[in-house]
């Protein structure tokens, strides 16, 4: 693509390429977002003012959110603590292996989270559930008690489903321990648990917390694992919404529990962005 | 001599300090754990016996009767036609704004690294009720295009993240050295950004266009009566009970989202996730 000369002139004096960026970037990457994600949360507060200020409809509501918003963040607080336990020996695979190793495990870890997802969770299901393989199984050649309540289907299910989020952001961590910080340890006389203490402890802690918040925010909002596993005495936080909000039309409940995820997720946003800071270092005087 | 496989792994310095062959075993039952699930729906996808979780024989007549079912088969081309856009999408707002974004500087990337990362852990159902909350005032009447437009919220974040992670240091100076010896045209730059992070575009394409097909929760929440997804419209059958054809129809939907994805590991390595790929020769 050529430009004429008097629009590349002009660009040239403005600097086109910083013109270009901050176009690209500001409208494209920040406009775009906003667009999708503040507006309608601006308008959802907006909402909520303009139905005349009185807290009596919202303390109500939230008096209503607090048993789902308790069963979330319990099973998503459970579910969360076994994902990045379970995630542990992946990464360690995925990072510390060699090319083909890595690119297997890998696969063969992420592939099933791009099969269906309600193929997977309806498959769990009627492979786990009373009427299911297991129970059918079970049933028939050991004994007629069920073997799993739905509770604990319903915390398998979550494993099951966000498991892969916490296997990413730590296998990402600990592909970025310094090789050379590896070998000056081992220069050292350090070995196995002492080496991985004083070269490999702070990604794997920050790749832990990482993938534990990539986890446990989708787990605490997530609509379908509750509804196909939980049961219908198990009701999350997005179960409850969607009954109330969209099947019952009542607005302030929607926007109240709205808010109240922007919340949570906005935590966990800050403890990200604080992890992140240290990603970056701030530059010394003498490299800017 | 082929080396042994502990061979190999004692060559990533990382080894030294982690517990990778007791890792290797747990870690493999914990993937066979996660397939058995996905097996278990590909053999109830062939089975004979009608309404059954317990698989009999082998047929083709489920899929056959899904192929035939109207309402299966125009979800699936609005499922289609949703993750195209949604995927363009993501290509323009999250590819183009990355290049941009890692060209510029850290400063703003660091900024953009936060703010795109804002759509993928905020909850779908969040996304989904705010989305239809703003619908539902301005009156828009949700079609296939406007759910497009919502599923590129999340996939324009995961176009960002792989353009980033394909934009390494040698692509950094690459292009500073090209702007030192005065490559100042358009066409130029295309070409160079072209050859540097042109495939993390196609990846981080297909990728979101994977996501897209699948998503379930933000559709769900946006979705109007004969607007139905793939996803939404299985939801609706499979509520009502286990028929083979269903876990045939999604069987055969899911297969080709992972083979997409196969073919993006295996064509574009494992930068497309974030995951950098390390060279460590095998020794023997």
């Amino acid at each position: 693509m050529q430009l004429s000369p008097t629009l590349r002139g002009w660009l040239n004096r403005l600097g086109w390429p910083k013109v270009t960026i901050w176009l690209f970037t500001g409208i494209l990457g920040v406009v775009w977002l906003s667009v999708l994600v503040l507006f309608p949360f601006v308008e959802l507060i907006g909402h909520l003012i303009s139905s005349g200020f009185t807290l009596s409809p919202y303390t109500s509501a939230f008096n209503q959110m607090l048993k789902p918003i308790g069963v979330s963040a319990t099973y998503s607080l459970i579910a969360a603590g076994l994902s990045v336990l379970l995630a542990v020996p992946i990464a360690v695979v995925i990072a510390a292996s060699t090319r083909r190793r890595r690119a297997l495990f890998a696969t063969a870890m992420l592939a099933p989270l791009f099969v269906n997802l309600l193929l997977r969770i309806y498959a769990l299901r009627y492979f786990v559930l009373t009427g299911g393989f297991v129970e059918s199984v079970y049933s028939s050649y050991i004994s007629s008690y069920p073997i799993f309540a739905s509770k604990g289907l319903l915390l398998i299910g979550l494993v099951y489903l966000y498991l892969p989020f916490a296997v990413i952001p730590l296998a990402v961590s600990l592909g970025n321990v310094d090789e050379s910080a590896i070998d000056a340890g081992v220069v050292v006389g350090l070995q196995g648990r002492r080496l991985w203490r004083a070269v490999a402890w702070v990604p794997f802690v920050r790749g832990m917390t990482i993938g534990w918040i990539l986890t446990f925010v989708p787990a605490f909002g997530d609509y379908l694992a509750p509804a196909v596993l939980g049961g219908r005495k198990t009701q999350m936080v997005a179960n409850y919404l969607y009954d109330t909000a969209v099947l019952g039309g009542d607005a302030p409940a929607a926007a109240i529990g709205v808010v109240l995820l922007w919340i949570c997720t906005g935590a966990a946003m800050i403890i990200w962005w604080r992890l992140e800071k240290r990603r970056w270092p701030r530059r010394r005087k003498h490299e800017a | 001599m082929r080396p042994k496989f502990t061979d190999e792994i004692t060559t990533n310095p990382l080894a030294r300090c982690f517990p990778v062959n007791a890792s290797t075993v747990l870690s493999a039952l914990i993937i066979i754990a996660a397939w058995i699930p996905v097996l278990y729906a590909a053999r109830i996808s062939v089975s004979r016996a009608s309404q059954a979780v317990l698989p009999r024989g082998f047929s083709f007549l489920p899929l056959q009767s899904a192929l035939n079912d109207s309402a299966i088969v125009s979800s699936l081309l609005r499922s289609f036609g949703i993750a195209l856009l949604a995927s363009l999408l993501s290509i323009v707002f999250g590819g183009i704004v990355a290049v941009a974004a890692n060209v510029h500087g850290r400063r703003i990337l660091k900024t953009l690294t936060i703010l795109y990362l804002f759509p993928l852990i905020t909850p779908d159902v969040m996304i989904g009720l705010s989305l239809g909350h703003v619908a539902q005032d301005l009156g828009l009447n949700l079609d296939w295009y406007e759910i497009g437009i919502a599923h590129s919220l999340f996939g324009s974040a995961l176009v960002f993240y792989v353009v980033s992670a394909a934009y390494d240091e040698r692509a950094k100076e690459v292009v500073e050295a090209a702007s030192v010896v005065g490559l100042v045209k358009l066409s130029q730059l295309k070409t160079l950004l072209y050859e540097l992070v042109g495939r993390a575009f196609i990846a981080g394409g297909i990728v979101s266009f994977v996501v897209s097909l699948d998503d379930f929760s933000v559709t769900y929440f946006l979705t109007q009566a004969g607007q139905a997804t793939f996803p939404v419209t299985m939801f609706g059958r499979l509520s009502k009970g286990l028929l083979p054809e269903y876990f045939a129809a999604a069987f055969l939907f899911g297969f080709v989202n992972m083979l997409l994805v196969v073919l993006v590991i295996l064509k574009f390595g494992l930068n497309a996730f974030g995951l950098k790929e390390k060279e460590h020769e095998a020794i023997g």
